[in-house]
Order: structure tokens, then sequence, then C-alpha cells
């Protein structure tokens, strides 16, 4: 025996209605009902409106406010696309965006021959951190300098704001910009970074340093030909003073009774002895002079050694400064609407307007709980 | 009567039209009688919870707005609470005991009514009033979930667990 296939819906759909009814009393309290009723006008109901046209209107506000704000966007970067500093992609104002490097040097001269292909880059570095917790991250950001080699010049630290003044050595640079980017979520992050060819200082130092070389130099001869003159006159003093002092001693020990040539002796001797003092006299002269002029010259020799010392001093500087970073790190704080602001992409107003539209939208589409009398 | 129908009864009740309150007292009531016949299980209980439940609607009915919410879901939503008022100080539950005969002429409909009752009484109280609202006062899925408070996507799954259950009942009696 086969059952007959059931279909429950249809039976209880069929008991159901077969348990309506009407009770005894539906006239009774049909009546009473309607005699119960309020006769007097009310006020025409609301009628719940079927397409929602407020939500609707400030989500089209939305999407307009957007548009205008990526059309605006765009048309500012295409003019200032001929900046020549790099910076992160952010939601950044029009007053960061605009944030020039820091020049330490004068503004380089570009005169100077390709034929020197020579490059001394000196580096500089900014960063700005937008923040909810400045003291906090101020701490980091100094042990992170400190962590890279680096020396801390200058800081200044604040319930809303710090800066910190900085340089390390530039084979650090990468590690240490990703270490500060890891620091804080992309979004809040903007950096700058410069570079300036020093070569035209080089160049004058080494013009300055040949200089100096070729100035010592030439004092050295200068001294050496001075010496070597002294020398040479004095060994012409002695030569003379020898001759004399020969002379003298063959009259001296020439032996005469000859009274004309007694005579002739005794005048010779004493032109002789005349002749030497004035010898000696000229050869301590010359003495003198060379001394002092040798005192000149080696004092010139002093000096332009230490200028020598000097110009590589400033050219091993340069060597070093090339070496270092120069960085400035600022931190400030952001308060809720900017936080929002930075993680949204697209204006806050945009989203303030999107989220009204769904919250109209879900009041309107609000089915409420039945209010029961009591 | 169509949502679109009652509302308009509804409109012309709230600005005092007797003929408008007369067709929706005829169109409710025998859903509305039945529904509380077969949750109090007594016919002079029924009448007396039917009646306070009218005269609370009619009382409340210029304050009722319609924004979603049918008025037959509102009346019978008025009804289920009057039944529980109605246990909640007679610190009684809803009886078993029938104290009502309904008279069948049909063979086939007194098969189902004892087939759906022997299976109804295997279910949990929730899983028949939600027979009970879906079936005897013929609510919608969305009207029941406002009767009983209760999110539309839980009254779905509830009433398809229900039918499931009650589907396997069968299946055992069949």
């Amino acid at each position: 025996m086969t059952h007959k296939p059931y279909n429950l819906e249809e039976i209880l759909s069929a008991w159901g209605k077969s348990q309506q009814r009407i009770s005894s009393t539906h006239d009774v309290l049909k009546a009473e009902i309607l005699s119960k009723q309020q006769t007097a006008p009310l006020p025409q109901a609301k009628q719940a409106r079927s397409i929602p046209w407020l939500p609707v209107a400030i989500a089209g506000f939305a999407v307009l406010t957007f548009f205008l704000h990526s059309t605006k966007v765009g048309n500012y970067v295409a003019q200032n696309s001929s900046r020549s500093y790099v910076t992160s992609p952010t939601g950044m104002t029009l007053q960061e965006k605009s944030l020039a490097p820091n020049f330490d040097y004068p503004y380089p001269n570009n005169n100077f021959p390709i034929s020197d292909p020579r490059e001394f880059l000196k580096k500089d570095f900014n960063a700005q951190i937008k923040t909810r917790n400045v003291p906090k991250l101020s701490g980091r950001v100094q042990t992170t300098i400190r962590g890279f080699d680096g020396r801390l010049d200058a800081s200044t630290i604040g319930g809303t704001s710090a800066y910190f003044s900085f340089v390390l050595p530039a084979t650090r640079l990468d590690s240490f910009r990703a270490e500060i980017k890891s620091l804080i979520p992309g979004w809040f992050y903007t950096e700058q970074t410069s570079e300036q060819n020093l070569l035209p200082q080089k160049q004058s130092i080494e013009q300055a340093q040949k200089q100096a070389q070729d100035n010592l130099k030439a004092l050295e001869a200068q001294r050496d030909q001075l010496i070597s003159n002294h020398n040479r006159t004095i060994a012409s003093f002695k030569s003379r003073l020898s001759a004399i002092a020969k002379e003298l001693t063959a009259l001296n020990n020439e032996e005469t009774n000859d009274p004309a040539r007694q005579a002739e002796i005794a005048a010779r001797i004493q032109q002789l002895k005349n002749s030497k003092k004035s010898v000696e006299n000229q050869m301590a002269n010359e003495i003198t002079v060379h001394t002092q002029n040798l005192a000149g010259l080696n004092a010139q020799i002093q000096s332009a050694g230490l200028y020598v010392e000097n110009v590589k001093a400033q050219d091993q500087n340069l060597l070093d400064n090339v070496a270092t970073v120069s960085g400035t790190i600022t931190l400030s704080r952001v308060n809720l609407w900017q936080w929002v602001d930075l993680y949204l992409p697209g204006p806050l107003l945009s989203w303030l307007l999107l989220a009204a539209a769904v919250g109209v939208y879900l009041r309107h589409s609000y089915i409420p709980k039945l209010k029961i009398p009591a | 009567m169509s949502p679109e129908e009652e509302q308009q009864l509804v409109y012309k009740a709230q600005t005092g039209d007797q003929e408008a309150v007369g067709l929706l007292y005829d169109s409710i009531t025998p859903k509305l009688f039945g529904y509380l016949l077969n949750t109090v299980r007594h016919k002079a209980l029924a009448e007396d919870l039917l009646s306070s439940t009218w005269l609370k609607a009619i009382a409340a009915l210029p304050k009722f707005e319609r924004r979603g919410v049918r008025f037959s879901a509102w009346v019978f939503a008025i009804a289920r609470n009057e039944c529980r008022q109605h246990w909640r100080q007679s610190k009684h539950q809803a009886s078993d005991a029938t104290e009502f005969e309904i008279p069948y002429t049909d063979q086939s409909h007194v098969d189902n009514k004892i087939l759906v009752e022997q299976i109804l009484a295997l279910l949990s109280e929730d899983d028949r009033e939600l027979i009970r609202l879906r079936f005897i006062a013929d609510l919608s899925i969305k009207d029941t979930a406002q009767v009983l408070n209760l999110n539309l996507i839980t009254v779905r799954v509830r009433l398809h667990r229900a039918l499931a259950r009650a589907r396997s009942l069968l299946a055992e009696k069949l």
C-alpha cells in the first residue's frame, strides 16, 4: 500500500484556515468596538516614502565633493611637478607640500665644466611625522638616531610637537630611513631628501692647496738660496781674511835693515790691519743681515706650512661633510579629525556625508518595534 | 485583504470612518479568534482576550503609525501580549486541554486536524507559536518577526526548522 504523497504546508494552510472562526460574541463585540471608536477627525498620518530621497541626495553630495577634491589635487600636482625635491605621497596639506629643503651651503655654482665629472654629494634629510603621542615617539626617534651612529645636535620636545636636528653617516641613511618609517603608518609620514654636489668647494680647496704648496716650495727655495748666498759671501770674506792674515804673517816674518823697506812694511801692515777690520765688519754685518733674513723666511715658511695644513684640514672637512647626512625630524600631534582624515582617502567631508547618507537610509528603513498599548 | 487595502482602511478608521473599522474587524477577527483559541484552548478565555485585544487596539488606533508595520500584525502583537499578561497573572502556561470542539463536515478535514494536532503536541511551544502566527493568523514572515520582536532571518530559520521537525514527525505517523 502506498501512501498518498503529502505537502505539509498545504496541510498546515488548510488546518490554519479551518481554525479561523468568529466568536459567539462577534456582533456584540463589534458594536462595542464601533461605539468606542473616536469620531473626531485626526490629523493626516504621514505616509512613508518608498524612495529614500534624502539619503540619495546626501550620498550624491558625498560623491560630488570627492570628485571635486580629486580634480583639485590633480591640478595642484600638475602645477608643482617641476619641484626638484622628493616627497612621500600622502594626504598632505598645501602648506606641507610647499616645504623647501634646508641648504647649509651657498646655492651651488653650476659653472664648472662637465670635464670634471666628480660628485661630492652632500645629503640633507628632513622628515615630518604626525602622531597621537609626541613624547613617546620622541623617545623612539632619539634612540633610533643614536642607534644608527648618529649624533643628536639639538632637540626640543613638547606635548604637541618635537624637533630633532642630527647628523649621521651617509652610509647609514637608507637603513635609518627604513627604521624611522617603520615607527608610524605611512599616511603619517612625509620626508624630503636633497643632495648638493660640493665639487665647486672641492675645486676651490684643491686650488688653494696647490697655491699653498707652491708658495711653500718657493719660500723654501728662497731660503735655500739665501743660505747659499750667505755661505758664499762668508766664504769670500774668510778667503780675504785668510789672504790678509797670510800677508801679515809674511810681512811680520820679513827681516830687513832697510829703513825704507821697514817703513813700507809697517805701512802695509797697517793697511792690512785696516782691511782685515773692514772685512771682519762686513762679515759680521753679513751674518747679522743673513740671520734676520733667514728668521723672516723661516717665519714665512712656517706660516705657509700652517696654511697648507689648514687647507688640508678643509679638504678633510669637506670629505667628512659629504660622508655625513644632516637631518631634521619634526613631530606634531594630530587630533582625532586629522587622524581620521589622514587614514581615509579623499576628503573627510565626503566620508562624513556618506556616513550621514547611510545613517539616514537606515533610519528611513528602520522598522520600529511594535508599540503595544499597555 | 491586501496590505494596501488594509492600510487604506486603517487610514480611514483613524479619521473616524466607522465602516472602515467594521471591515477591519470582520477581516481580522476570525484569524484572531482562531489564534487565541488555539493558544489558550479555552473558548470563554479566548473571547475575553479577543475583547480586551480589540478594545486596546481601538483605543490606541489614533496613535498607530504604519511605517513598515501592518495593522493586523499590530493587533496580533496586542493579542499575544494579552495572553502573556493573563498567564503571568494566573501563573498558568498554555494548556493542552481542549475545551472546544470544532465541527467538521469533511472527514479529510477531521483527519488533517487530528494529524496536525498530534504533530503540534510534539513540538515546542515556540514552534507552535510560529505555526499559529503563520498559518492561522496568516501573517507573512516579516509580520511574524515583528509580532515576535525577532530578526527576519531568525524567524525564517526557526520556521524552516519547525516545519522540518513537523515533516519528520508527519513522516513517522504516515
